[in-house]
């Protein structure tokens, strides 16, 4: 069963369509990457996917591990193993990172049946995690995104999905943003999180990325349907060439 | 008493021949009484309490709170009040109660008495505290206030004494089956060079009406230091009226902070004036009202000699129809150059119910000054509440953490650091939040 299957999806903000026929499965153990010009609609998919208020969804289904999650809400699919990545992560003034995400794992561990996380076994956590990602330590105890720098925020959205263990990942335009070193970083961080039941759908405009994050599949995307579907090579073609083929198509 | 159409006039001329103090008080009671003649409740065309209606009161036939001592009361709620380890004083309406407070453990140069006590023994140690700091002129309330002078409680710190542990002044409203109008009046003198913590909680039980009007005047020579804090936490069949006067000499502080956890009906005025150079005035505010209830906050900084400052952080979370008032006025004198004032009042709504009124207001007659203001009004954020519950987090927790996370700012401003009560203060704030504040389902869709 995939992971996650999306059937014939469509989906309107307002009275505009955005998404016009949605058709994806992922696999448990695989990488899909989805790239696309502009304003295609891929932050729109993995905002529906996620749950974000303001989408109509007018036809299609989405299913999680079997299940149709559109009466789900947002932190119902969170826990349910879903992770947004997000293309512009939020400022939250106030909360520390530490707070926010300590709430976030208790409220899985309690969905799970689980007991509450101890506090030294957080602060392990959050430390071991914040130097593989070459996080400074002082971030946790910083409010949540705030006064970040660009790269700071993507790596720090990584934080939280290396320290959620999500089995759907979610990444948009994860490395725009992000210097050279912490590509790889990040990437890594990425790639150690790559298991067996664990999906991923990467959304990036560079193939760069794609050598560090090897795709099993990829899409491209335009005008809010999928308009092609190859391998890791598909990517390299649309680094020569661009979109020129597809938007025309479209 | 509620056909008088003057109210509280009969507290005042019955009370006037046996309250304690000599000619200087009874004259000062005299005027308070004449200016309350003069002025009664504020009506529609007052512009002071233009957002704060109180003709209410005139419908309460209130009592005046006996003049004897109070009785230990057996059921203070403790609970409401802040904690931690300080010199506590406690007054059951309006009377300060020897037997629930510790005054024994007071260092030298502290000396801390009931009012009414300094009144019968030595007033004309009064003569340049009482009545100075406040103008009752102007001030309907105030004028109440002294027209009923009878009980509260005097400070006086010696100059270059610093106080360690802080005085903590409870304030307990307790009625039973009527009505009741309490007036204490607060009085504070720091000497040269002292330094002092002042703690207030204003906490209250009781099925019928109390009126809490209490006046604090508070005097800060050369070089004083003064951390304030200020709890409101009082059920919702209370009305706390409060005006404080404050007066800095030259290089003293003051640094205030307000909680306002609500009663029915509450407005607290601070008054501040710099009156010696190089004196800097802090005056912070967290208000977190539901249901009812109406916390007004007027604030007046005079700036008036050079090189003074003062900054003010108001934030205020309304819930249902609660309705938050925050008036600030900043006067700059003319020749008080150099000033830098700043003020800024947030308020977060979360019910389309709930109001709020913010006013920061400069009067600017120098020109060498930096002065800002700002104010602004908004509901929680959607984009905000959308990250917190795409990562598990469930609506109400995540509304939970962004009005802590809106107070925090205001919170970190709390005076006394550590060992102050801001601990005390969060743990209210939580246990306040805990309640059904979070819950509000409709929060978001606020415009
Ligand atoms: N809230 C909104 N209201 C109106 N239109 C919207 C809204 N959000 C997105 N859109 C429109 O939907 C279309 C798809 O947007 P989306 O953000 O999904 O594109 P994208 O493929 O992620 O683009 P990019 O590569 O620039 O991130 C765009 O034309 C955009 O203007
Ligand atoms: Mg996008």
């Amino acid at each position: 069963m995939p992971l996650i299957e999306i059937k014939n999806l469509h989906a309107r903000i307002g009275e505009r369509e955005i998404l016009k026929g949605i058709n994806l499965a992922i696999e448990p153990g695989t990488v899909h990457a989805v790239m696309g010009p502009n304003g295609a609609g891929k932050s729109t998919l993995s905002n529906v996917i996620a749950g974000r208020e303001g989408y109509e969804v007018t036809e299609g289904e989405i299913l999680f591990n079997g299940e149709n999650i559109a009466e789900l809400s947002p932190d119902e699919r969170a826990r349910a193993g879903i992770f947004l990545a997000f293309q512009y992560p939020v400022e939250i003034p106030g909360v520390t990172l530490s707070t926010f995400l300590k709430a976030a794992l208790n409220a899985r561990r309690k969905a799970a049946g689980e007991a509450e996380i101890a506090p030294v076994e957080f602060l392990k956590l959050m430390r071991d995690t914040a130097r593989r990602l070459n996080l400074p330590d002082d971030l946790i105890r910083r409010p949540v995104n705030v006064g970040f720098s660009g790269g700071e925020k993507k790596r720090a959205d990584i934080f939280q999905m290396s320290v959620l263990e999500p089995t759907l990942c979610l990444l948009d335009e994860t490395d725009s943003g992000l210097d050279i070193d912490a590509l790889k970083v990040v990437s890594e961080g990425v790639n150690a999180l790559r298991s067996p039941e664990r999906g991923f759908l990467v959304i990036t405009h560079y193939q760069r990325l794609l050598n560090h994050i090897v795709p099993d599949v990829v899409h491209v995307f335009a005008d809010g349907r999928i308009v092609k579907t190859g391998d890791a090579s598909l990517a390299e073609e649309l680094e020569a060439n661009g979109y020129a083929d597809y938007t025309d198509a479209a | 008493m509620t056909d008088h159409p003057l109210p509280f006039i009969e507290h005042l001329t019955e009370a006037a021949a046996h309250l304690p103090g000599g000619p200087t008080a009874a004259a000062l009671r005299q005027r308070g009484l004449d200016h309350w003649c003069a002025l009664g409740l504020p009506g529609r065309r007052s512009e002071a309490f233009k957002y704060t209606r109180l003709d209410g009161l005139k419908d309460i036939g209130f009592h005046a709170a006996p003049l004897r001592d109070p009785h230990p009361a057996a059921d203070i709620p403790a609970g409401d009040a802040l904690t931690g380890d300080a010199h506590v004083v406690v007054m059951v309406n309006g009377r300060c109660s020897p037997h629930l407070s510790d005054l024994d453990r007071l260092p030298d140069g502290v000396k801390l008495d009931s009012l009414r006590a300094v009144l019968e023994s030595e007033p004309e140690s009064l003569d340049d505290l009482l009545g100075r700091q406040i103008n009752t002129e102007h001030h309907p309330f105030a004028a109440l206030n002294t027209g009923l002078l009878a009980d509260g409680v005097v400070l006086t710190i010696a100059p270059g004494t610093t106080l360690e542990r802080p005085i903590h002044l409870i304030h307990v409203g307790e009625t039973a089956d009527h009505a009741l109008a309490v007036h204490p009046r607060v009085l504070v003198r720091l000497g040269q060079g002292s330094a002092a913590t002042l703690l207030e909680s204003r906490i209250g039980v009781g099925g019928a009406p109390c009126l809490m009007n209490s006046v604090t005047e508070i005097l800060l020579e050369a070089e004083a230091t003064l951390d304030h804090v200020s709890l409101l936490n009082l059920p919702e069949g209370f009305t706390s009226l409060a005006l404080a006067g404050i007066d800095l000499g030259q290089k003293a502080r003051y640094h205030g902070f307000i909680m306002g956890l609500g009663a029915g009906m509450a407005r607290h005025e601070t008054r501040i004036r710099l009156s010696g150079e190089q004196a800097h005035a802090g005056l912070d505010a967290a208000a977190v009202l539901a249901g009812n209830q109406h916390l007004d906050i007027t604030t007046l900084i005079e700036h008036a000699v050079p090189q003074c400052t003062s900054t003010q952080t108001v934030k205020s979370v309304l819930d249902d129809s609660a309705r938050g008032v925050v008036q600030g006025k900043v006067v700059v004198a003319p020749d008080a150059q150099k000033t830098d004032a700043r003020q800024q009042f947030r308020a977060l709504l979360l019910s389309p119910k709930a109001e709020a009124d913010t006013k920061p207001e400069l009067e600017i007659y120098a020109d060498d000054v930096a002065c800002a203001h700002g104010a602004a009004t908004g509901a929680l954020d959607a984009e905000q509440l959308f990250y917190l519950t795409s990562r598990g987090i469930d609506p109400r927790t995540a509304r939970g953490l962004l009005i802590e996370g809106f107070l925090a700012e205001a919170l970190e401003r709390v005076p006394g650091g550590a060992h102050g009560p801001r601990d005390s203060l969060a743990d209210l704030l939580a246990r306040r939040l805990s309640g059904r504040l979070a819950a509000t389902p409709d929060a978001e869709a606020t415009p």
